[in-house]
């Protein structure tokens, strides 16, 4: 049932990034109108939809990762003018799950959430003790637009759980490879299309003292998603279908067998700088973009802002689509990339101020603040033309448009609103990952370990299942 | 240590006076007795009772459902491959760390101590204050921040220890990770919490040792006693009492080491290898919201406590039985 | 030594020392005055001895000494090279750590928590172990005992159930309810110690004061507590430094922001300087945490050496 239109999300990824290309079809709209609306105390009017009650303050707890979080201080600013009696408190984080459970249980969560980031609460653990958006999808926005018409169609369905919409995914993200197109050029390197490709340069840049990949521990998983988008162009999405929806032997599929197989000879070859597994995320990266001892890195597009403390100068980002194994007999076109909205904000039901978070939720969907938000971090949100044609002279999101562009039709999404982050594997699979790209797994070890996750989730009767379609 | 005042001689005394019943001393001892009771039993007993009955429950944690289920959570514990691992990880800890740390400590102790000259009166080693000054240090460090230090003098590029370790020339170290390596990340993530207590118990066994009437040394010493020995036969009978009860105190650190290694490895390490108990509770309680689960094992954990005090109680019994000799010579 | 007591008792260790005791090692040494001609062994060991403890001391030292250089480093600096100096004392590095990581806060919240708690503990503990000690009543020896259990269960096993006993009085992420929180768990090791403390001071004195009048509460307050100082002063000590520790349950009783102590601050700070590449922060806010109670340390360390002489440890 979730997700009937798949087309219509890999072209919200394709839309949002292709400047201004609008596309036509519609956003299905479902008003199923089951949650009470938020008791703000205040009026409803068109102009304060949800009834947020002069001088109350409104909790926002906001990941701190990639993005930061003055964005949506800025979105505070932008209420204000409309509620100048009204606070907003941005509490910055990035440990949400130790931080947030105690007062999920304690009853006095905050009134918005953005979980997100390595240690973003399970959904399947919370999703129970959520509001849904639906409201807000049918209010207007503060230019009077309704803000399902406003947004990229396909974002409802990106954050809907078994019918009930709890997720407001805000950021249209790409995963490809970055490199530094100058030290490509320097070398007359291309990057490469096949795994064996990849082989091939990876002794290049030896012959250099170079690797070809780099790792960090709390970000292992980025080459699961490699691993599992290289599947997905070579033998359709049903790979991930299945293993998303926990079937037995999912993970033990030919095609996915054969990326694993050329993923394991990348690794005993010696592809990766080594010692990834003990050394934290960013320090990680910095020795990609700020070393360059790296080649390629496999990340979502928000790793330009993310690193941009500790980038080379002269490094012009440039994107990539990610690996096949044969392009003769792939299922996709190479250009096919995964990409779709993240970021996903919730709505915690039994907040203090409900009303306040879907308000300072239509204060990030505003213009002015999603504007702020392209402008700033070099991304565009989910509300349509907020990214100019120059692109903000960044090559990094120029060229990530371009391969959102060139993806087309044959974008996927399966990682959005993933059944992974739903079902907590993401601590697990950390260690399994991190283990296989120390070279300690062997590819049946990695494909065993990940089905006996699957095992586990399947027969936990207290976690309510999600029938996923990609 | 000194030769204690034996408790029994002051007891009888006590007895002795009466204990009259009046109004000034009831409403004391009511006092005295209610308040701090309270508190003990409101906040630290009743949980502990709590516990044990929530560990029988399928409780989530975010609802006031729950079932009995009796002992169908220890039942699964046993199949639960990950916390056996916890498990293992917790029992290794108990068995290495607590001895490493007081002999390393008690080796310290006794050199500043007595490491002087062996002719003569028995004096510390010249300068010996000031090392175990140094060695308090990483005590007063909380322990979350010796875990943030460490976990960058072990990053395999940027860190101190490789950037050392290749200094000397040791280039197969570099990009080494320490804590992120299978055989390495226990026994690295072991040394940060060593180095964090062992100055606690080198002050312990200071105090200890310095209670030692010199006669005994003194006369061990025309005995022809040497350094080694004097150590092994005189100090450490004498500070048999510290040494238990730092086994004790330790183990329980140790068993816990909660901070230490999330701040290290928050997701358990390579392969699960720095996984306790505690982390792994902790995930079950308030990442999945597996309360009545996450329960069970703190049940488990208190038993394999009260286990290790068992064994540790059991061994000095066994030690004092061989060297009352020794004991009673001072 | 006697055996028939409980063997984590602490009055097995050492009594307030009383003029008849045998002239000790520290005695001796203090009295140092001869030079002793030094052999050839005694040199050898010295050198051995100054070689290994110096050793040990460099491992000590250098992790806090490359700490603090790094935090004068900026984050490139910091990627670049783990020995390289910085080029300049870059104090933006404290400035940020000072406020995006909220440090001053969270250590007005700490000292204001273990301050409270500590001065309640010591009172309650003191007041609860004197009764114990002194006074014979039905279920002394089992309020003991509990106690003594109690004390050797992990923190783990009540850290559930404790959250929802705060949440329905109330007290859940609140200071005070931290505090109590504290005492509680503190109160077992107190009591033990000074236990020992109250069992050996000289019942003449308390007989003393009670024929001269002096009732129960005064003779406690007067008379018996400033007597057992020294004791209350090494279990201070000791208290302190657990509390200041304390991580587990402020992370779980304690999760707003604004009532942070330090552990938590720092534990959320590291996590959040990881994402922004803000290496130098960290390191300074390492250092921030560190010196204050470093130097406090270092000014009062014979106090403390000579508190855990004086006293005992369970």
């Amino acid at each position: 049932m979730k997700k009937p239109t798949i087309r219509a999300i890999a072209s919200a990824g394709a839309a949002a990034l292709v400047m201004g290309a609008l596309l036509s079809c519609a956003a299905p709209s479902s008003n199923s109108g089951d949650e009470p609306t938020g008791g703000g105390g205040g009026e409803v009017t068109a102009d304060n939809p949800f009834g947020l009650a002069a001088g109350t303050s409104i909790d926002a707890v906001v990941f701190d990762g990639g993005y930061h979080t003055d964005y949506v201080d800025f979105a505070g600013e932008v209420l204000k003018a409309k509620f100048p009696d009204v606070t907003v408190k941005v509490t910055a984080t990035s440990e949400i799950n130790a931080e947030m459970q105690p007062r999920f249980v304690g009853g006095n969560p905050p009134d918005l959430l953005d979980n997100q980031g390595a240690q973003q609460i399970p959904l399947a653990s919370v999703i129970e003790s959520l509001a849904t958006w639906d409201d807000l999808w049918e209010a207007e926005n503060y230019e009077g637009v309704k803000i399902s018409d406003a947004v990229y169609p396909g974002i409802r369905e990106t954050g809907t759980y078994n019918g009930r919409f709890v997720q407001v995914p805000y950021v249209m993200t790409a995963w490809a490879f970055y490199y530094s197109q100058s030290l490509f050029d320097e070398n007359s390197w291309t990057p490469p299309k096949t795994w064996d490709e990849a082989l091939t340069l990876c002794e290049s840049a030896k012959a250099k003292d170079l690797k070809l990949f780099v790792w960090g521990k709390e970000a292992a998983s980025y080459w699961k998603y490699l691993a599992l988008d290289s599947a997905v162009k070579q033998g359709g999405v049903e790979i991930v279908e299945r293993i998303a929806n926990l079937e037995p032997g999912a993970w033990d599929d030919p095609t996915l067998r054969s990326v694993l197989d050329k993923f394991k000879q990348v690794i005993d070859n010696q592809c990766f700088i080594p010692g990834g597994s003990g050394q934290q995320f960013t320090q990680a990266q910095a020795q990609w973009s700020n070393d360059k001892s790296a080649l390629l890195y496999y990340t979502g597009s928000w790793i330009e802002n993310e690193m941009a403390q500790a980038t080379a100068d002269n490094f012009q980002m440039t994107a990539w689509p990610p690996l096949v194994v044969d392009e003769a007999t792939a299922a996709l076109p190479f250009a096919a990339i995964d990409s779709g909205a993240d970021e996903k904000f919730v709505l915690p039901a039994d907040s203090a101020n409900i009303a306040g978070g879907k308000e300072l939720m239509r204060a990030m969907l505003s213009k002015e603040a999603a504007s702020n938000f392209a402008k700033t971090r070099l991304a565009p949100t989910i509300v349509k033309d907020t990214v100019p044609a120059d692109g903000f002279g960044s090559t990094a999101l120029a060229s990530t448009v371009k391969l959102i562009s060139e993806s087309g039709e044959s974008t996927f999404s399966w990682s959005f609103g993933g059944y992974d982050t739903y079902y907590a594997f993401g601590p697990d699979e950390l260690v399994i990952w991190n283990a296989f790209l120390d070279g300690q797994k062997t590819v049946d070890e990695l494909i065993a370990d990940e089905e006996a996750l699957g095992v586990r989730a399947a027969s936990d009767a207290n976690v309510e299942k999600v029938k996923y379609s990609f | 240590m000194t030769t204690t005042t034996g408790p029994g001689s002051r007891r009888r005394r006590v007895a002795r006076f009466r204990q009259r019943l009046t109004f000034d001393r009831i409403s004391f001892v009511a006092v005295f007795l209610i308040l701090p009771l309270a508190i003990f039993g409101v906040f630290e007993l009743s949980p502990y009772i709590q516990a044990f009955y929530y560990a029988m429950t399928n409780w989530g944690g975010f609802s006031a459902e729950m079932d009995f289920v009796g002992f169908d959570n220890f039942i699964k514990l046993t199949s639960d491959a990950k916390f056996l691992r916890a498990a293992a990880n917790s029992a290794l800890l108990c068995a290495v760390l607590p001895t490493l740390t007081l002999v390393t400590a008690f080796a310290i102790a006794v050199v500043v101590t007595t490491g002087g000259p062996i002719i003569g009166r028995v004096t510390g080693l010249k300068g010996g204050g000031f090392y175990r000054v140094i060695s308090f240090f990483p005590y007063t460090v909380p322990a979350i921040v010796i875990g943030l230090i460490w976990a960058q003098v072990y990053d395999p590029t940027r860190g101190l220890l490789n950037g050392f370790l290749k200094l000397i020339g040791l280039d197969q170290f570099d990009g080494f990770p320490w804590i992120g390596n299978v055989h390495t990340a226990m026994p690295a993530s072991m040394f940060v919490i060593l180095w964090g207590f062992v100055g606690f118990y080198t002050i312990l066994f200071v105090a200890a040792i310095k209670g030692i009437p010199a006669e005994t040394y003194e006369a061990a010493r025309i005995d022809g006693a040497g350094r080694f020995r004097t150590a092994v036969s005189i100090a450490l009978p004498q500070v048999l009492d510290s040494v238990q009860t730092s086994y004790i105190y330790l183990g329980l650190t140790v068993i816990d080491s909660f901070v230490y290694m999330r701040v290290l490895n928050a997701q358990g390490g390579p392969d699960f290898s720095t996984l306790t108990i505690t982390q792994d509770l902790h995930m079950e309680a308030f990442t999945r919201g597996q309360f009545g689960y996450a329960t069970s094992m703190g049940v488990v954990l208190a038993a394999i406590t009260m286990l290790y005090a068992g064994i540790i109680f059991l061994i000095f019994r066994l030690i004092r039985g061989k060297d009352t000799d020794l004991g009673s010579a001072a | 030594m006697s055996r028939s007591k409980t063997p984590q008792e602490p009055s097995a260790g050492v009594a307030p020392q009383t003029g008849s005791a045998p002239q000790t090692v520290e005695a001796r040494q203090t009295g140092r005055v001869h030079q002793i001609r030094s052999t050839a062994s005694d040199k050898a060991v010295a050198t051995a001895s100054h070689t290994l403890l110096g050793i040990w001391s460099v491992i000590v030292i250098v992790p806090f000494l490359w700490t603090l250089i790094s935090s004068f480093k900026t984050s490139a600096q910091i990627l670049s090279s783990p020995f390289s100096l910085p080029d300049k004392l870059h104090f933006e590095n404290y400035i940020n750590a000072w406020n995006t990581a909220g440090i001053g806060r969270f250590f007005f919240n700490t000292i204001l928590v273990v301050g409270s708690a500590l001065f309640l503990t010591m009172m309650l503990g003191a007041m609860l172990a004197y009764v114990l000690a002194r006074f014979r009543f039905p279920g002394n020896r089992l309020i003991y005992n509990v106690m003594l259990a109690a004390m050797s269960f992990p923190v783990f096993l009540a850290i559930v159930p404790l959250f929802f006993i705060l949440k329905n009085m109330l007290l859940l992420d609140t200071l005070p309810g931290l505090i109590i929180t504290y005492v509680a768990f503190s109160l077992p090791f107190t009591m033990f110690f000074l236990y020992a403390f109250f069992k050996q001071l000289p019942q003449d004195i308390y007989e003393a004061a009670v024929v001269d009048g002096a009732g129960e509460w005064r003779t406690f307050f007067q008379v018996m507590l400033p007597m057992s100082t020294p004791g209350i002063a090494s279990v201070s000590i000791l208290n302190f430094l657990g509390l200041w520790n304390q991580y587990l349950l402020p992370l779980v009783l304690n999760p707003s922001q604004e009532n942070w102590v330090l552990s938590q601050g720092m534990a959320s700070f590291a996590s959040k300087a990881g994402y922004a590449v803000d290496f130098g922060a960290l390191f300074a806010a390492a250092v921030i945490t560190i010196i204050p109670v470093l130097v406090i340390y270092v000014i009062f360390q014979r106090r403390l050496q000579g508190s855990v002489s004086q006293g005992t440890f369970r």
